[in-house]
Parts: C-alpha cells; structure tokens; sequence
C-alpha cells in the first residue's frame, strides 16, 4: 500500500512537471512560430501586399513584431561564411543591416504571391532539451505540392531565437552564401558591403516587376 | 562526392546500361570531350582546379554553365517572361489556376510510377488516387479537388528514382532553355518526357502547343520569386546553390541531413 502511494505521489509529480513546461508558451519554440506567422497572415489576408502601399504596411509589421524573433547576427554570419571571421566589429555591423534590409526588401516582395492558402504546422520531429529545433509547417497549395516551410531556431537568451528559414529544402541564408563568397574573393568585405548597399539602395526605387490579383 | 566521375575515370560499373547510356548522352548534351577531365586523368592537380572553378565542387563546368545560364536568361527576358507577364494579365486568376491544375493532374501517373520504382506503394497509390479523383469530380483535373480531401501532391521524378537507385547527382549543368540540372537529372529527363502523357499527343502542333501553354503557365506563376535571385550579388551562384539545396531536399524526401557552422 506504501509502496501504491509513493507511485501516484511521484505520478502527480511528472504530470505537474510537465503541466508546468507546457504552459510556458515563450519556453516554446514551436508556439513562438506559431504565433508569429499567424500574425502575418491574418495580416496578408486583410492587407493583401500587392500594390507599393501594402507592402509598406507588410514592411512595418515585419520590423515591429516579427524580427527581434530573428538572430541576424547568426542569420549574416551563415550566408557570409568563413570570411565573417576576418571582418571587424564595424564591417559585421554593416553587413548584418545590409543583409538585413536586404531579405526584408526580397520576402516582402515575394509575399505578393500569397494567395489564402493554408499553412499546417507538422508534428516535431525534435526531443526537448534540443539546443536547435526546427519547426515545420506546410503550404498546402492547389495544383502543386505542398511547399514546407521549416524555421530553425535556437535558444537563445532565454528564448527562442530564429536563425534560419527553408522554404521548400532552399534556405534563407546559406543560398547566398557562394554569391558573397564569390563577392568577397573580387573586392574583400568593403566590396560586399558596398554591393549590397547598392542593390539595396536601387531595390527602393525599382519598380515592382507586374502582377495583378 | 567527386563532381567528375563520368568524364574521368573507367570504373567497375561501366559495363552497366546506363552507364553507357549516360556517357554518350553527357557527351552529346555538355561537350564533355572539350572539357578538361575528358582525357581519364584521375583528378585535376588543385592548382589547376583553382584556378578553373570558383571552388564550388558540384561546379567543374563553369565557365560553361555561365555562358549558357546568360543565354538562358536572355530567353527568359526577351520572350517567356513577356509571355507570362500578358498570361498574367489577360487571364483572371481562377482560370490561371485552373490551367496549372489541368497540367499537374496530367503528371500525377507518371510521379506514382516513379514513386513506384523507388518502392513508396502507398504514395505511389496516393498519386494515382489523386489523379481518378481530380479528373473525375475535378473535371479533368481543372479543379484540384484531391488536395482538398488531402490527398497532397507528390514531387517525384525520374531523377529522383536514380538517385534512390543510388546513382551519384554529378556535376552541375545548365542545359540550353532547360535550366539547371545535376548530370543525374538531365539524364534522366529524356525519360520523364516521356512519361507525360503530353508527349504522346499524335498531333506535332497540339504538342508543341500543349508545351507551350504549359511552360508559360509555370512561368507565370513564379512571377512573384523574380526579385529573389535579382538580390543576390552574383545571380548564377545563388540559382546554382538553391538548385542543388532543393535537389538534395526532394532527393531526401524532405528530411536532408544539415549542419549549421558557426562563424560568430
């Protein structure tokens, strides 16, 4: 009879333990995702990104509420490659808000193309304890495959932190990487910075190429 | 892996039919005697490997693959993307969708035979359900009623049934108006061609017409991605990483093995 008791007392234990870890919800990479794209899509939905005014309002969300979500410094350095180690602390931080606006300028755009499909989270495939997680969601998409969206995060200052997007197998990040490799090896760090800041710079004036909905 | 196995070396396997098969065809479709693994030396000494290449191993071809990615853009810019963009206008984006559909409902057998040939029967199964379901109750697959039920699509092909036989991916290669590929894939696309059912249409014009309104459909749904590549620095490496990421990604069913470095 002891013995019964102490099993439901250490019972009770493990299932309050872990009642505990669910409810905390920024403990919970998962649900940090989760809410972040809900956030953007309900957003999409009513503010569809299609002309220069919504995708100015799609800009503005994106760096309120969904980048301090994002490592940038990690996200640079992975798409920079070996040589982020030689640049010095003022070259990073230049590469980073260069980099920066550049993915902003690019994925805003690219959202124009988002037309109400539905996006599923897909079960974890992770244990807890990962120090990297990846949280995968899917596209589901009529006439085509469905596209997997896997965003890998990382603990991180007590949080989760995202420091990659794949979107249907190509990442975010390291996709760039041989471009600036090749970049770097013609003019060093000076010239990738320089690069970037001019795409970026012309990126604000160019027109958005024509699609209508 | 080794980018060059199949220009450089006489192996064990040769004697296998696609062996052969693969040889000839590489020859026919990149220039492979010209190239500077042609001559069966085993490997290029690194100085010279250098001082070709970019240092991208999947990428011994190139100054090649340059040449003829520009080419391909120059068609891209000067008649498909034109044609998509007035697709893109004159038609309203149900019908658009409604042709896309119509196409990827006719390449749903073939995905469950090569589905089939890499032993997934229940996936191979799932495509072919797709396809009785859409072109009945989809009427001829316009609507794509299957996704709704989640009968999800598959993305198979024959390159895909070579690399679960275990054939290696080779080197990169951009094909004239075909785009990029790994040596695998663009072996294998012969045979995809002809597992579309569009390709056994008796008529030439019906074809090529087929062909066509197909091409300028897919094209016009990737609209959107063009400012992707155009913010990279270098648009031909960034094509060329996505590429082989994706192959590597579908080659993998979803779950490659990755590793992030750390460079902080």
């Amino acid at each position: 009879m002891r013995k019964w008791l102490t099993h439901v007392v250490g019972w009770l234990g493990a299932v309050w333990v872990g009642i505990a870890a669910a409810t905390g919800a920024a403990e919970d990479p998962v649900r940090m995702v989760q809410q972040l794209s809900d956030r953007v899509l309900a957003h999409l939905r009513t503010h569809p990104a299609s002309d220069e005014s919504g995708r100015a309002a799609l800009v503005a969300l994106v760096e309120q509420e969904v980048l301090p979500y994002f490592d940038m410094v990690r996200m640079t350095s992975l798409a920079v490659g070996p040589a982020w180690r030689q640049a010095d602390a003022a070259q990073r931080e230049r590469l980073v808000a260069e980099f920066r606006q550049l993915l902003v300028r690019t994925y805003t755009n690219a959202a124009r193309s988002y037309r109400d499909e539905r996006l599923e989270f897909l079960p974890q495939r992770s244990n807890p304890g990962d120090p990297v997680v990846r949280v995968a969601a899917r596209l589901v998409r009529s006439g085509g495959e469905p596209l997997e969206i896997q965003y890998v995060v990382e603990r991180r200052d007590g949080g989760w932190r995202i420091f990659d997007v794949v979107i249907g197998g190509v990442s975010l990040v390291t996709s760039y990487r041989s471009s600036f490799a090749a970049e770097i090896s013609r003019s060093g760090v000076e010239g990738l910075i320089r690069t970037l800041a001019e795409k970026n710079a012309r990126g604000e004036v160019e027109p958005a190429p024509g699609i209508r909905h | 892996m080794e980018g060059h196995w199949l220009c450089g070396r006489k192996e064990k396997g040769e004697g296998r039919w696609w062996r052969g098969g693969l040889l000839a065809a590489a020859v026919a479709l990149t220039g492979c005697a010209a190239l500077p693994f042609a001559k069966g030396e085993r490997e290029m000494p690194p100085a010279a490997a250098a001082m070709t290449t970019s240092a991208h191993p999947s990428d011994p071809w190139e100054q090649f693959n340059r040449a003829v990615f520009a080419f391909n853009e120059a068609v891209d810019e000067g008649i498909i993307r034109p044609l998509a963009e007035l697709y893109d206008r004159m038609l309203p984006l149900p019908v658009q969708r409604g042709v896309s559909n119509f196409f990827s409902n006719l390449a749903d057998p073939w995905i469950g035979v090569n589905n089939l040939l890499q032993g997934k029967v229940g996936d191979a199964f799932s495509d072919w359900l797709r396809f009785g379901v859409n072109s009945v109750f989809g009427v001829f697959g316009v609507f794509d009623v299957a996704s709704e039920a989640n009968l999800l699509k598959h993305n198979e092909d024959f390159g895909q049934t070579l690399a679960r036989w275990g054939v290696a991916e080779g080197p990169y290669v951009v094909l004239p108006l075909l785009g990029p590929r790994t040596l695998r894939d663009a072996l294998a696309w012969p045979v995809d061609r002809f597992g579309r059912p569009v390709s056994h249409l008796a008529d030439t014009s019906q074809r090529w017409t087929a062909t066509a309104v197909e091409t300028v459909a897919v094209r016009a749904q990737l609209l959107a991605t063009d400012v992707t590549t155009v913010s990279a620095p270098d648009r031909y490496a960034f094509v060329r990483d996505a590429y082989l990421q994706r192959r590597w990604y579908l080659v993998h069913d979803g779950n490659p093995p990755v590793m992030y470095e750390r460079f902080e």
